[in-house]
């Protein structure tokens, strides 16, 4: 599990140690730099302070030479070019030298190398250069070390602060942890830190979500529940009467009732359980092209007997090719409840059209009756769970233009009511995008049609 | 009795009609709330069954204006809307009983007597008027403790002079608590009614007003 606090700590440590990495090479240049320049001066001087006079003699411990370090060697030639004075014994140094300095690689390391002329001999004064590194690395270690006390202090301070910080997350857990599933008032935000109050506003976002879905949820339930009881009263009473049947013609009678009875609770309970199953975010069929007319002429054919029931002239009066992307059981669906509607509300001997229309940015499927329409004001009130025109006579959930209205929503689809000119006309308007478009040809007319007994 | 029954539900409807009118009840039926208040203006029930959630108007507020215009009749709600508060808002605008759907005929039938018991001032179920018992929820007459063989019409007819005795009905107002809006009524049904109760309980059991109408003189 990741955790900021060891993150940070990890990436302090990292850090700081590349800091102070950098930080002691840099320091360790500065002092090499003025080393160098302290030492090229000391040897100059060491150089200049030799004597001008010839030595007499050579040998190695003559007094009045300079006390100089044992790593410094000294060598003086005469000026016919005869070494008159050594230090000590210095084999790899080269026996001349330029004047000036000079870097010279040694077999035993890289010297430093001061000429000069003096008077009429040669001063050569040599250093090796690892005291100089050696100078220049202790000045890098004695700066940065102290450095190191940062860790702790750092990490410690670090440690601490974290843990402040996350406090109010700590809170805010424990304020959610101690919530029961009801509880879906938002977290109070109030004195968090901006930082976490992104993430709490998209939890208060999602509660507030989450509570309307749970109560038009509940709802829903209660209405269900309460529209099912309506049913269970008439199958109850039904029951009653049956049982109350005195000869057989009326026990027959009884029963015919409560055969009907059953139909009806049967409906309401299916047209619930659709619209369980249409609700959002229900797993819902797998979108695939879907041919409104072929759809068309399939429900028509499975409510033929209905309409031919009422003498009612049923078909389709113009048709189009029109192919939209969809589920195909939720489509028909959609068109059955839309035509068995049709056929309800629709007087005997009535006329029920079909029109498909594929045009260029959208397909639209019509259902036009002459049946006595609905009152402007309940044109949109019908499509809410349940709700069923004042008077209504015919037998219905109220439920059927819910699912409607959802299945078209969940195909981007539009649902429209108008009464026009001889009845109701439904409209479902499938838009641009959702469309595998072929160009009808032409709108042909078509002679599906079941004619009337 | 004479029965309105306001139901927007036709199957409910149909059956609580059929059966009502078994247990001998006249029977009018209206199933939204504005006909149910309509029906009412005319005083001629007496009882009302009353659904809550009804189209035009609702329930509740038929109730309300029933009552703000001083209309006694005795009203039983029958719903689906079971929660205590709708109970309590039932009976406080003027409800006199509250049954919830689904309910047993046989309930609705003895919670109906009840309120019209209660309506009556009498204490049992059981009418009685001398010799006379009638019980209207077994639809049982008895003279003398012998079994009458009334039919349902007689005994309607029968139940309604015994409900105020010594009070003058008329013909029409007769025809009103024994005929429901479907009924065909014939001309001179009611005489030919109490004709025949005149034979199973005596000439002088039901007196004629002449030119007013027919009473049941109150017992000395």
């Amino acid at each position: 599990m990741k955790s900021i606090r060891h993150t940070l700590l990890l990436w302090l440590f990292l850090g700081l140690s590349a800091g102070m990495a950098v930080a002691a090479a840099v320091v360790y240049a500065q002092a090499r730099e003025e080393a160098n320049q302290i030492f090229d001066y000391q040897m100059k001087q060491l150089a200049a302070s030799l004597p001008r006079q010839p030595f007499a003699t050579l040998g190695p411990d003559r007094p009045g030479l300079p006390d100089i370090e044992r790593d410094v060697v000294i060598q003086i030639w005469n000026g016919s070019g005869l070494l008159i004075y050594r230090s000590h014994e210095m084999p790899s140094l080269p026996q001349r030298a330029e004047l000036g300095f000079t870097n010279v690689h040694a077999g035993d390391g890289a010297w430093r190398v001061y000429s000069a002329l003096q008077g009429n001999t040669v001063v050569q004064v040599a250093q090796p250069l690892s005291a100089r590194r050696q100078v220049a690395a202790d000045t890098a270690l004695k700066t940065v070390a102290p450095l190191l006390l940062l860790f702790p202090f750092l990490g410690t301070l670090i440690w601490v602060t974290v843990g402040g910080g996350l406090t109010p997350v700590k809170r805010v857990a424990a304020e959610v942890e101690s919530r029961d599933a009801n509880a879906l008032t938002p977290i109070p935000d109030a004195d968090l830190p901006q930082e976490i109050r992104p993430l709490t506003r998209a939890l208060n976002n999602l509660l507030a979500r989450l509570d309307h879905t749970l109560d038009v949820q509940r709802a829903f339930v209660a209405d269900a529940a309460h529209e099912l009881r309506t049913p269970l009263t008439a199958l109850k009473l039904q029951i009653q009467l049956a049982e109350r049947a005195a000869d057989e013609a009326e026990r027959k009678a009884a029963f015919g009732e409560l055969k009907q009875g059953f139909e009806r609770a049967i409906h309401v309970v299916q047209q619930l359980l659709t619209l369980a199953r249409q609700e959002p975010g229900a797993s819902t069929g797998a979108k695939q092209p879907v041919d409104l007319s072929a759809l068309a002429r399939e429900v028509l054919a499975e409510l033929a007997a209905a309409a031919q029931a009422k003498r009612i002239d049923l078909g389709i009066q113009r048709d189009a090719k029109a192919v939209v992307s969809g589920d195909p059981d939720a489509l028909r669906i959609l068109l059955n409840n839309l035509i068995e509607n049709a056929i309800s509300y629709t007087p005997e001997g009535g006329k029920i059209d079909i029109v498909i229309d594929a045009g260029e940015d959208a397909a639209a499927l019509d259902v036009q009756d002459n049946g006595p329409g609905i009152p402007p004001a309940e044109l949109e009130r019908v499509f809410d769970r349940f709700y069923r025109v004042p008077g209504t006579q015919a037998p219905g959930s109220g439920l059927g233009l819910s699912i409607v209205r959802q299945i078209a929503e969940a195909h981007g689809a539009e649902v429209t009511l108008e009464n026009s000119g001889h009845g109701l006309r439904a409209s479902v308007r499938f838009p641009l995008g959702r469309i595998f478009h072929e160009s009808a040809s032409g709108s042909a007319h078509s002679d599906f049609r079941l004619a009337p007994r | 009795m004479r029965l309105l029954l306001v139901e927007d539900d036709t199957m409910i409807g149909e059956s609580v009609r059929k059966g009502l009118r078994q247990d001998g009840f006249t029977v009018d039926w209206v199933r939204d709330g504005r006909a149910g208040e309509l029906a009412l203006e005319d005083r001629v029930h007496d009882l009302v069954l009353l659904d809550l959630g009804l189209p035009a108007r609702d329930g509740l507020d038929v109730l309300k204006s029933l009552r703000r215009k001083g209309n006694p009749v005795p009203v039983l709600i029958v719903t689906a809307r079971d929660a205590v508060p709708d109970r309590v808002a039932g009976l406080n605008a003027g409800a006199d009983d509250y049954l919830i759907k689904p309910f047993d005929l046989e309930e609705l039938s003895a919670r109906i007597h009840a309120l019209l018991r209660r309506k009556s001032g009498r204490a049992e179920t059981v009418v009685r008027h001398g010799a006379l018992t009638l019980n209207p929820a077994t639809h049982e007459a008895h003279l003398d403790g012998e079994a009458l063989n009334l039919s349902a019409r007689e005994f309607a007819l029968l139940a309604a002079l015994l409900e105020h005795p010594g009070v003058v009905l008329s013909v029409p107002q007769l025809e009103e608590k024994i005929y429901g809006w479907d009924d065909e009524v014939g001309s001179n049904t009611i005489e030919v009614y109490i004709h025949s109760l005149r034979k199973k309980l005596g000439a002088e059991f039901i007196r004629n007003v002449r030119g007013v109408g027919y009473m049941v003189p109150r017992l000395s």
